[in-house]
């Protein structure tokens, strides 16, 4: 008695995986989505951005310093084949840096604040601009 | 044997144990014109000491400097402002502060300033806070650097069609009073004349802006870069 209870419950055992295997496959066959509902998308990596070929470092002025001299350097480093504008208010130069980039110069400036704008440009017309603010002060606080 | 054993045992014992005991110093006699002046002397010094180290400490905290920047409010004993580089800033005004117009010849005050003035400010700037105590605020102007491209010329009105590095079409006045230079590498940075303007050159202008009309402004310093090329940006740009 008990061993046909043991194959009874064997057989049921297995008529069940069956139909659960057989709902599985149906479920799984009917959420196939047809070729002609698919679309290829082809994703393009992106192009990095072309890196600057000139660049600038100023060494001095600082910005924002408070000077008690009218007469103000300004240096620093570019490439060497550019060419450096300095514009401030009342003056305008252009200078070449040296063989290693390094070029210095001073300008006059006035009393209270100066905006000086330094631009280094490179010979393929690329720009490089800096801008400084300098104040002339005597003014003991 | 045990007993040479244990006196050397014993001697090893005192060699390692022996301590040295430094001779003492004679206690410094009181000198006899030691009295309640030299103690007043003593504690001037140290209130000496401690003020200039405050003195050290605080000159180091602070430092002097001078921003030029774009009022975005005024509230009290505070102005609110958006420096060259956009970047907002916070200044204090007290008592101390002086407040000027060069163009107003009244009195003026924090509370003629207004917001979208440009004020330059002179102040001690506390590396802790990042705050700027104002000492002298004055209302400035500051000069337009425009780089481009010079697209015309009207030889008749003396005015200049250039497009800016942003792309933006300026009309600039070219007035008696405009100075005007020419960069070479042979002759460097010389003086030019309007005549010597043509299109499609790089330009460098400082101007002023007329009121009357947005896009026309007055030059007054011009510098001609006919041997540098165009910046690749606005090529690139024009080719599109």
């Amino acid at each position: 008695m008990k061993k046909e209870k043991i194959i009874m419950s064997f057989i049921a055992t297995l008529i069940g995986l069956l139909a659960a295997g057989i709902a599985f496959y149906l479920y799984e066959s009917s959420n196939k989505v047809a070729p002609s509902a698919t679309k290829t998308v082809s994703v393009s990596s992106p192009s990095p951005s072309p890196k600057p070929t000139i660049f600038l470092t100023l060494d001095l002025p600082k910005d924002e310093d408070v000077v008690s001299k009218k007469v103000v350097t300004i240096s620093g480093t570019t490439t060497p084949d550019a060419i450096v504008v300095i514009i401030s208010k009342d003056f305008q130069d252009i200078i070449t840096p040296s063989q290693n980039g390094d070029f210095s110069t001073t300008i006059n400036i006035n009393d209270g604040q100066n905006i000086i704008e330094i631009t280094a440009i490179g010979p393929n017309g690329e720009s490089v601009i800096t801008t400084k603010t300098v104040t002339f002060s005597t003014e003991e606080f | 044997m045990k007993k040479f054993l244990f006196v050397i045992l014993l001697t090893t014992y005192y060699l390692l144990h022996t301590t040295y005991v430094n001779a003492a110093t004679p206690t410094p006699t009181p000198t006899t014109n030691s009295n309640s002046s030299d103690d007043a002397l003593n504690q001037q010094i140290t209130d000496l000491k401690t003020r200039i180290a405050s003195r050290v400490a605080e000159l180091n905290l602070v430092e002097k400097r001078g921003i030029i920047a774009r009022v975005t409010e005024v509230s009290g004993t505070q102005i609110t402002v958006s420096d060259l580089k956009e970047k907002t800033r916070f200044i204090d005004v007290d008592e101390l502060t002086r407040f000027s117009n060069p163009s107003t010849t009244e009195s003026f005050g924090i509370s003629d300033i207004a917001v979208g003035n440009t004020i330059g400010i002179l102040g001690l700037y506390n590396k802790e806070s990042r705050r700027i105590l104002a000492r002298f605020v004055n209302v400035v102007s500051l000069p337009i650097i425009i780089h481009g491209v010079i697209e015309s010329v009207d030889e008749k009105l003396f005015r200049v069609k250039v497009i800016s590095e942003n792309e933006k079409v300026i009309y600039l006045d070219v007035e008696k009073t405009t100075i005007t230079f020419s960069y070479s590498k042979e002759k460097g940075l010389v003086r030019s004349g309007f005549s010597k303007i043509k299109g499609n050159e790089r330009i460098i202008a400082i101007v002023q802006t007329n009121t009357d009309e947005e896009n026309l402004i007055t030059a007054t310093r011009i510098i001609l870069l006919p041997e540098i090329s165009k910046d690749p940006k606005q090529e690139n740009s024009a080719k599109k």
